[in-house]
């Protein structure tokens, strides 16, 4: 059987469309369920995405609100069980103010941040993410090689990852650090948004929990491609390759076979 | 608060009413027949626009235009296109002004019954030298950013131009797109048979805000009514607006599936009534409404302000009693209106009905009782006008000149209106909704392909160049719509329409109003040789201060594209080495009002338009796009041709690195202006230059070889020879600390 | 070197605050005894004493900062919250020597923080105990905030 994607709609939320296309481009079950269905409507999903937005305007601080919602009571239990959950830009920001990454503290009280960009303001570049740690350390993305490298759109205005230097170097030791800021050839880069390390994403203490500011599933089909990308230039004038899943879509894979192999487990 | 109808006016009132209006009515006439909502200067001359065309769904009558963009597995899916100007109100307080300016144009094209796919902003602001005209122009781009990239729509276009006539009066165009299929349009008026139906307003609670827009929107500025014209604009709400939206798709969808025909209309100037009213007149109905019912978040406020005021992020549906506790459940249950901002919801308000009276009542008594054609139907003036003849004497020989063409570009590069954009749109979001194949500032106009699975595009550009209005405002159009054709058909888009906003002075002074009327016949006259229609407009006339300073002519295009195949598209950007390079169109000697003659100070004609040549060279490079032999394509404005190519390589600067090498020719800059000029065609990266020769000579077309591209990162011409990193910074510092302060006046 | 004074610029909307309302709707599920909640923007700014009532005047006129048609202003002479008051800002806070893009005679140095004042149902601020509880767990993340209380 299939597994089920909750594709998880907060107010403010405006990603969950290319997020549910992406997600179902791998061959899983991917549904969008709005937040007026309450957490009891989540219990049965296999699997959560967090796609990004502004959840409830930023309010107090981005991602706050959201993380003391009545939903994100269904989240947190099913990550605490193992299951996976993946927050993109605005949904890793509530992953982090809820406390369940980089879990090193209690629920629902962070121990880093995604603040305000350095200058302060909302900044829409193309970028890529490497992975940073082993692929057997975040489960949740067990389909992705070493060392892989994922194009992805930085949109946001909170991205910093900000936390004191103690906690910074705990996140490292451990593991926590799953994805940092690179160019095409997997070389770090001086994050654009100026975050601490330079991490782009973070995992918990499990890796079945992932928390991720740029977004893949904006570079996730040929066409979205930036200038001087070769799959782009291999696919003009061909229309079904202009058209086909590549990119992006690596991250969502990855996703999807860490899925089917926790269900073969379970 | 006062009224702006004139003495004239008000006695028309009160002799078709039989008495005088009551308080609410007043209000209801000022808004109704301002300038803002009635085009009363400007209708007749817009008469004079192309609107019809094999493209056209839908003309200029509603909210927003629709053009027929193609046909995927048997659905006609149009694109809807509104365009307007929120210069007023940006100007007096900017971050929200914008921000509402966006909101606006985004229920335009909502209420067609469309999902919102795409936004552009022409931005016209003052000298940024000067700390206030700089404050208004970030708080400009901080309001557009906040509002667009929290509702989720993309934003894939827009330009920038600054200029002295724009420091009292900032220009903050705004244009949105729209998809839908043809048998799902919503239109802005009652439907058939209508009568018994539910009037339900939708949204945020009504307060005190922005009470009394419309005829603010017609006022000129000065500081001192700035001050007190702070409460006349509203209160933007993107938060709000992106559950509308949201809970509006699912309410289109149920329509559908039920096969129910509503009416659905944007809120804007004129407030709940003026909204109603149209909707009412437009379906040939009359309506009773109770303003009592109007959900408010402030207590006590007079009917005047629940019926005109323009509280934002509203709409206006009538639907049948049958469907209506479905459209209340989709908007408070389902998206939560009324948990999530304080009052807001769907609520019955009121009833359609036979006749065409407008009857409104408050608490029980009657406060409005009009007949809705007199209402809506405006005032028209026949106001004295006087057309400057554009001067063109050429400039006596010979003209100044740089010491040569280095020095020329680097000049070019850093002038004001050419400089990169990049901290600009950088701050707002391109690529949500996942559909962006071109973003902004990668070609001449953006792309998406806002239908998953399809291989159809949408490309979106504007134009309208102000140094060019002020020298001549009928040319100044004419360029300003080929133009805006050219930058969608550089990314192999077919024009499919256009939609024109047309920001003046004050109407009432004859030199002012014949500067409209004289771009009003540029951008009819253009847009027929070029056989592209108009299908949505806006017009902005005031723009003024009491000191007199009026803002540049400025009738500004956007353009809507179609691209039959998402592969057969190309961004501005060099795409390898070896390549050759071509120019298709005319060397333009001619530098009116081009940055090299604004750097020079030369005074000259604006260059003339040969349409026959412009629509072959359209055709040649669209059929070159079908054949895949264009790598990378841009059209040449400000600036001129070297700067043209300059931004193609700059497009590479951070992966494939790609120069360029100029063979001797007139565009080279060593001989004449020719490298200089303006407004004369495409350079073109050609994937096979033999291929792309044969087939314009094929066509009767004759293309300027200028040379290659190379795998050195520089731009090579003559005894030029310059890294492009450095022609890179000199293009990229001007404005890369648009967030900065002013530097400081007299400062070492 | 002339002597230099404080100035807290409190300024607080008269039109409903929907930021305040969805904080409201947070403290009520985390399980605090609150019933309204009060955010102000506070602008603190350092200022040449001889400038300070030009300062004042300044405030006023920037209309992304203080709009009379929908803000209330209350000046201060100190830089300290109120009882009953907690003031969040970021742990790396860098003071700007322009306001709005401007910069103003004077002006030594200028931070914005954020407000809040927690009332019960008589109207009363909430005891200290729940107000720390409050930012404790949802006004404020130490990962990159202060609270000063």
């Amino acid at each position: 059987m299939t597994a089920r994607v909750a594709v998880v709609v907060f107010p403010g939320t405006n990603s969950e469309d290319e997020t549910q296309r992406a997600l179902a481009a791998t061959g899983v079950e991917a549904e969008i369920v709005h937040w007026s269905r309450g957490s009891a409507a989540l219990r049965a999903f296999d699997a959560f995405v967090l796609p990004g937005g502004f959840a409830y305007e930023d309010r107090v601080r981005a991602g706050a609100v959201a993380a003391h919602d009545e939903v994100m009571d269904a989240v947190i239990d099913a990550a605490q069980a193992g299951k996976f959950v993946i927050g993109i830009c605005n949904g890793a920001q509530m992953l982090l103010e809820a406390g369940l990454v980089p879990g090193t503290g209690p629920l629902r009280r962070p121990t880093a941040a995604f603040a305000p960009n350095a200058g302060g303001k909302f900044l829409c570049v193309h970028t890529h993410v490497r992975l940073a740690v082993a692929p057997e350390r975040v489960p949740v993305l067990a389909g992705l090689a070493a060392d892989a490298v994922v194009p992805a759109w930085i949109s946001h205005g909170e991205g910093r990852l900000a936390a004191p230097e103690a906690e910074l170097d705990l996140l490292e030791r451990d593991g926590h650090v799953a994805f940092v800021y690179c160019n095409a050839r997997g070389e770090r880069i001086v994050a654009p948004n100026g975050s601490a390390r330079g991490v782009a994403g973070l995992t918990n203490r499990d890796g079945n929990v992932l928390a991720i500011m740029p977004h893949p599933e904006r570079d996730a089909w040929t066409f979205m491609h930036r200038d001087g990308d070769p799959d782009k230039a291999a696919a003009r004038g061909n229309t079904r390759a202009m058209l086909a899943p590549s990119g992006g879509i690596r991250f969502f894979q990855a996703f999807a076979a860490g899925l089917t192999g926790a269900n073969v487990a379970r | 608060m006062s009224v702006a109808l004139s003495a004239d006016e008000l006695r028309t009132i009160a002799e078709h009413l039989g008495r005088q209006p009551t308080e609410t009515e007043l209000y209801a006439f000022d808004a109704q027949w301002s300038e803002h909502c009635s085009y009363k200067s400007s209708r007749h001359f817009l008469r004079r626009l192309p609107t019809d065309g094999p493209t056209v769904m839908q003309g200029p009558a509603e909210d927003a235009g629709i053009l027929h963009l193609g046909t995927w597995k048997g659905d006609r899916y149009g694109v809807v296109i509104a365009h307007e100007s929120h210069n007023h109100p940006s100007q007096v307080v900017p971050y929200e002004g914008a921000a509402t300016g966006v909101g606006g144009i985004v229920r335009d094209v909502l209420c067609m019954g469309a999902e919102v796919i795409g936004l552009a902003d022409p931005l016209r602001f003052g000298r940024l030298e000067d700390p206030h005209c700089r404050y208004v122009a970030q708080s400009v781009v901080d309001g557009i950013a906040a509002y667009g990239n929290a509702i989720g729509v993309p934003n894939l276009g827009g330009d920038v131009y600054v200029d002295e006539s724009f420091d009292d009066n900032v220009l903050v165009n705004v244009v949105a797109l729209g998809l839908v299929k043809e048998q799902d349009i919503i239109h802005s008026h009652a439907p058939k048979n209508a009568i018994g139906y539910d009037i339900v307003l939708v949204g945020k609670a009504t307060d005190r805000s922005g009470f009394g827009g419309a005829s603010f929107s017609s006022l000129t500025l000065d500081d001192a009514d700035a001050e007190a014209n702070k409460g006349a604009v509203q209160v933007p709400d993107p938060f709000l607006k992106n559950v509308i939206m949201r809970a509006s798709y699912q309410v289109f969808a149920e329509l559908r599936k039920l096969g129910i025909e509503a009416g659905y209309k944007d809120l804007g100037a004129g407030g709940f009534v003026g909204c109603s009213a149209e909707l009412c007149a437009a379906g040939g109905v009359g309506a009773e409404v109770e303003l009592d019912r109007v959900p408010t978040s402030q207590a006590d406020l007079p009917p005047a302000v629940i019926a005109i005021g323009e509280t934002q992020e509203r709409l206006c549906w009538i639907v049948p009693p049958s469907f209506t506790p479905l459209l209340l459940a989709i908007y408070n249950e389902q998206f939560s209106l009324p948990r999530i901002s304080r009052s807001a919801a769907a609520a019955i308000v009121g009833k359609v009905v036979e006749g065409s009276r407008y009857v409104a009542r408050h608490h029980g008594e009657i406060v409005m009782d009009v007949d809705l054609n007199f209402l809506t139907g405006g005032v028209r003036y026949n106001r004295p006008y006087s057309i400057a003849l554009p001067n063109a004497a050429r400039p006596a020989a010979p003209l100044p000149r740089f010491p040569n063409a280095g020095v020329a570009l680097d000049a070019l590069l850093a002038h004001r209106d050419v400089a990169s954009r990049q901290a600009i749109f950088q701050r707002y979001d391109g690529v949500v909704r996942g559909t962006t194949a071109i973003p902004r500032g990668a070609a001449d106009a953006g792309v998406i392909c806002p239908i998953p699975g399809a291989p159809l595009g949408v490309a979106l550009a504007v134009a309208g160049n102000p140094r060019y209005g002020k020298l001549d405002p009928q040319a100044a159009a004419e360029h300003a719509v080929v133009e805006a054709v050219r930058n969608v058909v550089a990314v192999g888009a077919r024009p499919l329409g256009l939609t024109d906003c047309l920001n003046f002075g004050d109407p009432t002074v004859p030199e002012h109003l014949g500067a409209m009327v004289a771009a009003v016949d540029g951008l009819a006259y253009a847009a027929r040789r070029l056989e592209t229609p108009y299908v949505s407009g806006n017009v902005s006339l005031y723009n003024q201060s009491k000191s007199g300073r009026t803002v540049a002519p400025s009738p500004i295009v956007a353009c809507v594209g179609g691209i039959d195949d998402i592969a057969r598209t190309a961004s501005m950007a060099f795409k390898r080495p070896n390549s050759v390079l071509y120019f298709v169109g005319q060397p333009e000697e001619r530098v009116g009002g081009s940055v090299y003659a604004d750097l020079l100070g030369i005074t000259d004609a604006l260059p003339a338009i040969d349409y026959d040549r412009v629509a072959r060279e359209i055709e040649l490079v669209l059929t070159a796009f079908e054949r895949d032999l264009i790598l990378a394509a841009h059209d040449v404005s400000d600036g001129g041709a070297l700067v043209a190519l300059a931004k193609m390589a700059f497009a590479t600067r951070d992966d494939a690195r790609i120069g360029i090498r100029l063979e001797p020719s007139p565009l080279d800059g060593r001989a004449g202006t020719a490298a200089f000029g303006e407004a004369c065609g495409f350079l073109i990266e050609a994937a096979d230059g033999a291929a792309f020769l044969t087939l314009a000579l094929s066509l009767g077309i004759d293309v300027l070889r200028l040379g290659e591209t190379t795998a050195a990162y520089d731009f090579t011409f003559g005894d030029v020879e310059r890294p492009l990193d450095a022609l890179y910074e000199t293009w990229s510092a001007p404005l890369r600390d648009f967030y900065a302060p002013a530097p400081v006046a007299g400062a070492a | 070197m002339s002597e230099a004074v404080e100035r807290a610029y409190v300024i607080t909307l008269t039109i409903p605050d929907n930021e305040a309302f969805t904080a409201l709707t947070t403290l009520a599920r985390i399980g605090l005894p609150v019933e309204r909640a009060v955010r102000s923007d506070v602008w603190i700014a350092t200022v040449d004493t001889e400038h300070a009532a030009t300062l004042d005047r300044t405030i006023t006129t920037i209309e992304t900062i203080y709009n009379p048609n929908k803000h209330r202003l209350e000046v201060r002479s100190d830089a300290r919250p109120r009882p009953g008051e907690v003031w969040i800002t970021a742990l790396d806070e860098t003071p700007a020597i322009t306001v709005a893009g401007r910069t103003v005679a004077g002006v030594r140095g200028i931070v914005r923080r954020t407000a809040w004042r927690l009332l019960d149902d008589r109207g009363a601020d909430v005891p200290a105990a729940v107000l720390e509880r409050a930012t404790e767990t949802f006004l404020c993340n130490p990962a990159f905030q202060k609270a000063i209380l």
